[in-house]
């Protein structure tokens, strides 16, 4: 009896099953263009965001004040991912084996070339180099508090009001 | 022919014009690039052939204090005295009441070849570098303040307030223990401590206790020399006259 019932409802879902297919595939096909073109526009909106001067197309990112600028010692794509790694690297070979030169990653080199031209800082300001990012990222920076943000000399002389 | 003559006479003008031009920027570059190699410091980890040490002469000590001063400039010190004012140098006077002579001598860290400073810390901060300065090593440095104690010399300092516009080669801050570095930003660009180059007696005496041609080790050879507290075995870097 169970076996009978199986053929019978086997007939049926068959013919069921072939319309099902169709639906589906219709359903997929929609769903991949709806995809795609919201792909096109996203790309589009990212590439007028870099046109229009900010960083890598992601939004909401701060526009930094970068100071002196100039060459990097590194590209800044690589920077914003391993400044750290290369700080904590050279701050110890500095503190522990006394290494001054050579190093091209010292904080008070980032400081001398990224401190903004208007209050030689980088930090203090939601553009300023160092905090402009880490507020964006919400991560503390803790190496102002004992190391000078400021540029050992200042290179513009505040204009008297 | 007089015209040949003289053309030569000119060409060997210029050439050796050009000579003396070429061996003067030579003279006027190389010490230039020493002077960068000396102002930028060394591309090499610092080695134990070398121990820092200083000979201090307390004769002149009594009414001086140029070396303090110089040390809280060149360090971004307050120069404070209160309990919680870090003082990397103090001056200390002393006197025999049995005698009645007193002196005068400044007391800093004593950069010792055994620092109990060390043997105490638990996190590893407090270090000694392989030339024979003792340091902390703020970013570990917990605040625990154990070194302060076991320091037989008072040397150390609890930093208790917030600071602000440290000096970019003396990077200080609230929470950690601070000390004598023996001015380790100038040393290791070839320059001597803040308070040796400032005193006016030149009775500070920094040089390499380890090279025995230096002249810190000819002096101490031939001349008299007391460690402050010899009896703790703790071989200090830094020397006294006339105590």
């Amino acid at each position: 009896m169970n076996l009978l019932c199986d053929q019978s409802d086997g007939m049926a879902s068959s013919s069921l099953r072939r319309a099902l297919h169709l639906d589906l595939l219709v359903t997929v096909t929609v769903r991949v263009t709806i995809f795609l073109v919201a792909l096109l526009c996203l790309s589009n909106i990212a590439s007028a965001a870099e046109s229009s001067g900010s960083v890598a197309g992601s939004y909401g990112m701060p526009k930094l004040d970068i100071g002196k600028g100039g060459h990097c010692v590194a590209p800044p794509e690589w920077m914003r991912i391993n400044h750290m790694k290369v700080l904590f690297k050279q701050r110890d070979e500095t503190v522990h084996q006394g290494i001054r030169a050579g190093g091209k990653y010292s904080l008070e080199n980032c400081v001398e070339c990224h401190a903004s031209l208007s209050d030689n800082s980088v930090i203090g300001r939601p553009d300023s180099f160092c905090e402009g990012c880490h507020r964006y990222e919400a991560v503390k920076i803790d190496c102002f508090e004992c190391h000078s943000s400021k540029r050992s000399v200042a290179l513009v002389q505040e204009v008297p009001k | 022919m007089s015209d040949t003559n003289e053309m030569s006479g000119t060409s060997e003008q210029r050439r050796q014009f050009l000579k003396t031009s070429v061996g003067a920027a030579a003279v006027a570059i190389a010490p230039g690039m020493l002077m960068f190699d000396m102002a930028h410091g060394k591309t090499e980890a610092v080695s134990g052939k070398v121990r820092w040490g200083m000979l201090i002469n307390t004769a002149n000590c009594a009414d001086c204090d140029k070396c303090v001063k110089a040390c809280n400039k060149e360090n971004g010190l307050s120069g404070g005295l209160s309990p919680t004012d870090s003082q990397w140098i103090r001056k200390v006077e002393l006197k025999d009441l049995r005698t009645g002579r007193s002196l005068a001598l400044p007391m800093m860290c004593q950069h010792c070849a055994e620092p109990p400073c060390v043997d105490v810390c638990p996190t590893g901060a407090s270090f000694k570098r392989a030339d024979g300065i003792v340091l902390v090593d703020k970013h570990i440095c917990i605040g625990c303040r154990y070194c302060m104690m076991a320091c037989p010399y008072k040397a150390r300092s609890f930093v208790h307030e917030p600071l602000h516009d440290q000096k970019p080669d003396v990077p200080r801050g609230k929470g950690v223990v601070e000390s004598c570095t023996m001015c380790v930003q100038r040393v290791d660009v070839g320059k001597i401590p803040a308070c040796a180059e400032a005193c006016p007696n030149k009775s500070i005496l920094f040089g390499n206790l380890n090279d025995p041609n230096s002249e810190i080790s000819n002096k101490m050879r031939t001349e008299a020399s007391t460690q402050v507290r010899a009896d703790l075995g703790l071989d200090t870097g830094l020397r006294y006259q006339g105590i």
